[in-house]
């Protein structure tokens, strides 16, 4: 009877570990904390990354939206908008359209100009809600009727906007309109569409969206933000499968001191961060575990001429002046040591990296050649004085040169810049002034000679704001406009103008090229390099295509949607 | 006592005036809170134009002044320029954690440095009194920014690293932990210690030189050897008697510095981004919003008048021969 018992007992146990045999073999691969992707990510996670500046309020559609950290660490990752650009600066559909207008799918139409958007019928809103046509509409009104906008510039030239199809917005302008990738997207401060049901019926937002948005349209949801940390956790009814977050929750964390930024690095404390390239920053990230990607961003730097001032009201001192400035020196001996792929930029408003508009030869014969100084300045009646300065009518070619005060990295390029340029028989007198006074007084009253500082390349080409005849700042007009040089080219002016209603792109290439070789004839400037970006984090702990945007004006975090811990 | 204290209190207001017309002219002069928009080549003049007319700044500087007064005067401390956002919340919250970091430190800094001093003076010319005096020199030297990097470094990277830790025992930046949200009392301490110390470094260098100082005076006084002539013992002596008579100077030091403390800790804020006053200040100065600026400045000169009399009064509460007429 035992033995039976026994038996039994047995027979039961081989039948349970037979089942759990089973159970085993076909059971699928899951953890604890979700599926892992690959053998090293995994799904799931918190994270914090550092942040350099830090927004003053949320709100995309006032003051607060000029400032691109509060794109970088909130907004992008939140609103949705219309198109946008890929890392190279080429703009395309966002995930919000079906596909980009253009003229063969009936996208773009002319008299009158129209672009019709067809938005993704599965596109919707984190609560579920459809992303309409109305959506978009009230996000223009919004623009043109909110206190303390921005800038209408763009959003003035539409003059409807059909939304009769939810899922199609057709938008029509009162003239042709080239830059129209920037509205409601592009590189836009206030390229946004935003979620009308969310602001009961107001047009005017000036008070709302101050620390919080209470929608969602992208990857990921804004939980919280304050002056202490911005809180994005994952929206799981993003309708981009594939662009839903690996990670659980990221937070940003202002650390607007480097020291303080590179120290919580380099802690562990954030796992990633976008500082400023300064000098000595690389050998800073040379930490076990740390990563980082740098390429040449949107941004330039140049030398900027006052051409209605002495000595640079004369093309031959202007030229003389460009053939003196060194500016292989400065990237080899301030940006070479960090940044080894760094090259002198020789467009004058456009760079190589982003789109086509650049093909960096117009000032490629520009480079440091004293003899050249010497023969443009001695063959117009220049002579070299007892002081190595060369001078003309009792005036010694002495230039006050002026950039922002307290930057290291532009005070030494001064220095090295002086320094070559005294050898070739130039004199510079450095004097640095804050930034704002040169950008409020001096720049826009025009009471400068020579200055260095940053503009910032676009994917639309448009230098007509800055560059323009008509668009010289002076007492008549308030010192409105942005064309401190004073440079004054009716051939120029026209191809810009020209350029600015021009929607074929190899036309408007054409032109923006021929606006470049009158800028290299008349030297209103001198371009200098590409600013370096960089983002560095913790390869040791983060996976996925880190450092991809790193040089783009989306900044570094913008595909953090595919990142991952290890 | 009371006309000496209503006298002082008068008097502030028109210091109070002057300092916010010195301020306002001189952020008027000098920022601009349009600057970083004129370099945005997207923005059009038409664009600024409208801007700063919404912004109320297309009007003189005086117009700009005297409104700003009218509001604040009837309790309206108005709106920042840029956010919109309330004046008197942004204010508030950060008076709130400078208070709470300068708090802890100055009660560390009191703490530490009256006993230092005490058992400096003493043991005068001993090991500890030598130590006391080398230590306070070297505080007083060390530059605040640079100190207060070391410790992120040492707290934050090497002694986790030396003790295989999993976290850092004392954080190194921000008021919370990443990510965290509600109140933790233990995370914000431990937040807290590193600011506090940096804060405390300093004053408990000049706390105990001046109570050093100050004990040693009054150790020699006749009241003292007649006490302990009477055979009151040593530690009552030192500690009823002596430190009592000491701790005037000091305590109205402290209260002259704990009045400071509203105009925040620039420095230690920026490091430690701890989100006071100090911080909040660089912040709308670099940016010109002489609307956060204004109630910022009358808020902080307001606690060092206020502090600076009750130094005053409290040197004439402590010391029953004084009094003001």
């Amino acid at each position: 009877m035992r033995t039976s018992k026994y038996v039994r007992h047995l027979r039961w146990l081989t039948v349970v570990f037979a089942i759990a045999l089973l159970a085993a073999a076909c059971s699928s691969k899951s953890g604890g904390g979700g599926t892992a992707a690959t053998p090293q990510e995994k799904k799931g996670g918190s994270v914090v990354f550092a942040a350099e500046q830090w927004p003053e309020c949320l709100n995309p559609i006032t003051s607060c939206a000029n400032a691109s950290w509060l794109v970088w660490v909130a907004w992008e990752h939140v609103m949705p908008r219309l198109m946008q650009t890929d890392p190279k600066g080429n703009f395309l559909a966002s995930d919000l359209l079906v596909e980009a207008p253009t003229e063969q799918n009936g996208g773009i139409k002319e008299n009158p100009f129209t672009i019709t958007y067809k938005l993704r019928p599965e596109a919707v809103w984190d609560d579920g809600s459809q992303i309409t046509s109305e959506d978009v509409k009230f996000t223009w009104d919004v623009i043109m009727k909110t206190t303390g906008t921005i800038g209408t510039t763009g959003y003035d030239q539409i003059k409807s906007i059909d939304t009769s199809d939810p899922k199609t917005v057709v938008i029509t302008f009162k003239d042709v309109y080239s830059d129209w990738q920037d509205l409601f997207g592009g590189n836009n401060a206030n390229g946004v569409v935003l979620k009308k049901a969310a602001f009961n019926g107001k047009v005017n937002l000036k008070d709302e969206m101050q620390s919080s948005y209470g929608f969602s349209g992208g990857p990921w949801k804004l939980q919280s933000f304050s002056q202490q940390q911005s809180v994005l956790v994952r929206n799981d009814k993003y309708w981009v499968k594939d662009k839903i977050p690996n990670l659980d929750q990221v937070t940003f964390v202002p650390r607007t001191d480097q020291s303080t930024e590179m120290n919580s690095l380099l802690t562990g404390e954030a796992l990633a961060a976008y500082p400023q390239p300064s000098r000595g920053i690389t050998k800073q990230l040379k930490a076990p575990g740390m990563k980082y990607a740098a390429g040449a961003g949107s941004s330039y730097e140049g030398l900027w001429i006052n051409m209605d001032k002495f000595p640079f009201n004369d093309l031959k001192a202007r030229e003389a002046f460009a053939y003196a400035m060194d500016r292989q020196a400065v990237v080899d001996a301030i940006y070479k040591a960090d940044f080894p792929d760094l090259k002198v930029l020789n467009c004058a408003g456009w760079v190589p990296t982003v789109s086509d508009w650049c093909d960096n030869t117009a000032f490629s014969d520009i480079s440091y050649q004293p003899d050249k100084v010497k023969s443009l300045l001695e063959g117009s009646g220049w002579s070299k004085g007892g002081d190595g300065i060369y001078a003309k009518g009792g005036k010694r070619f002495s230039v006050e040169f002026n950039t922002t005060a307290g930057n290291k990295i532009r005070e030494d390029t001064q220095a090295l810049l002086k320094e070559k340029a005294k050898a070739a028989g130039i004199e510079l007198v450095i004097k640095d002034f804050p930034p704002t006074q040169l950008f409020e007084d001096k720049l826009p009253k025009r009471d400068f000679t020579l200055a260095e500082y940053a503009q910032v390349a676009s994917p639309d080409p448009s230098v007509t704001a800055i560059l323009a005849a008509d668009q010289i700042p002076s007492a008549a007009n308030g010192n409105s406009g942005q064309n401190f040089l004073g440079w004054r080219n009716a051939q120029a002016t026209a191809l810009m103008k020209e350029s600015d209603k021009t929607i074929d792109h190899a036309k408007r290439r054409d032109m923006i090229q021929q606006v470049n070789k009158l800028e290299r004839q008349d030297i209103p400037w001198v371009p200098m390099f590409q600013k370096p970006l960089l983002l560095a984090w913790h390869a040791d702990r983060l996976t996925g295509p880190i450092g991809d945007y790193a040089p783009s004006s989306y900044g570094g975090f913008f595909n953090m949607y595919d990142w991952s811990l290890k | 006592m009371l006309r000496f204290i209503l006298r002082r209190l008068l008097i502030s207001i028109p210091l109070l005036l002057v300092a916010s017309v010195l301020v306002f002219t001189v952020m008027h002069l000098t920022t601009d809170p349009t600057a970083g928009l004129r370099v945005n080549p997207r923005i059009s003049g038409a664009d600024m134009a409208r801007y700063r007319h919404d912004l109320g700044l297309d009007r003189s500087g005086a117009a700009q002044y005297f409104a700003w007064l009218g509001n604040f005067v009837r309790g309206n401390w108005g709106k920042s320029l840029f956010t919109n956002i309330p004046v008197s919340g942004q204010i508030r919250e950060a008076l709130v954690n400078s208070m709470v970091l300068g708090v802890t430190g100055f009660t560390l800094a009191l703490l530490i440095g009256v006993t230092v001093g005490v058992i400096a003076a003493i043991r005068q010319y001993s090991v500890f009194d030598y130590l006391a005096t080398s230590g306070a020199f070297v505080a007083l030297s060390i530059p605040v920014f640079w100190f207060a990097l070391i410790l992120q470094l040492l707290f934050g990277l090497y002694l986790v690293r030396w003790l295989h830790l999993d976290q850092p025992v004392f954080f190194t930046a921000g008021m919370v932990q990443p990510g965290s949200l509600g109140f933790d009392l233990v995370d914000r301490a431990r937040h807290l210690v590193l600011p506090a110390i940096v804060l405390a470094v300093q004053l408990i260098a000049i706390y105990s030189r001046y109570m050093r100082a100050s004990m040693l005076e009054v150790l020699n006084s006749d009241y003292l050897r007649t006490a302990r002539a009477k055979g009151v013992r040593e530690r009552r002596v030192i500690v009823r008697h002596g430190m009592r008579n000491a701790l005037i100077p000091l305590t109205t030091q402290a209260a002259i510095d704990f009045g400071g403390l509203a105009g925040g800790l620039i420095a230690t804020e920026a490091i430690f981004q701890w989100p006071g006053m100090g911080y909040l200040f660089v912040r709308v100065m670099n940016d010109g919003d002489y609307a956060i600026a204004l109630p910022w400045v009358m808020l902080t000169m307001a606690f060092v008048i206020v502090f600076n009399l009750v130094a005053d009064v409290l040197y004439a509460v402590l010391d029953p021969r004084i009094r003001y007429a």
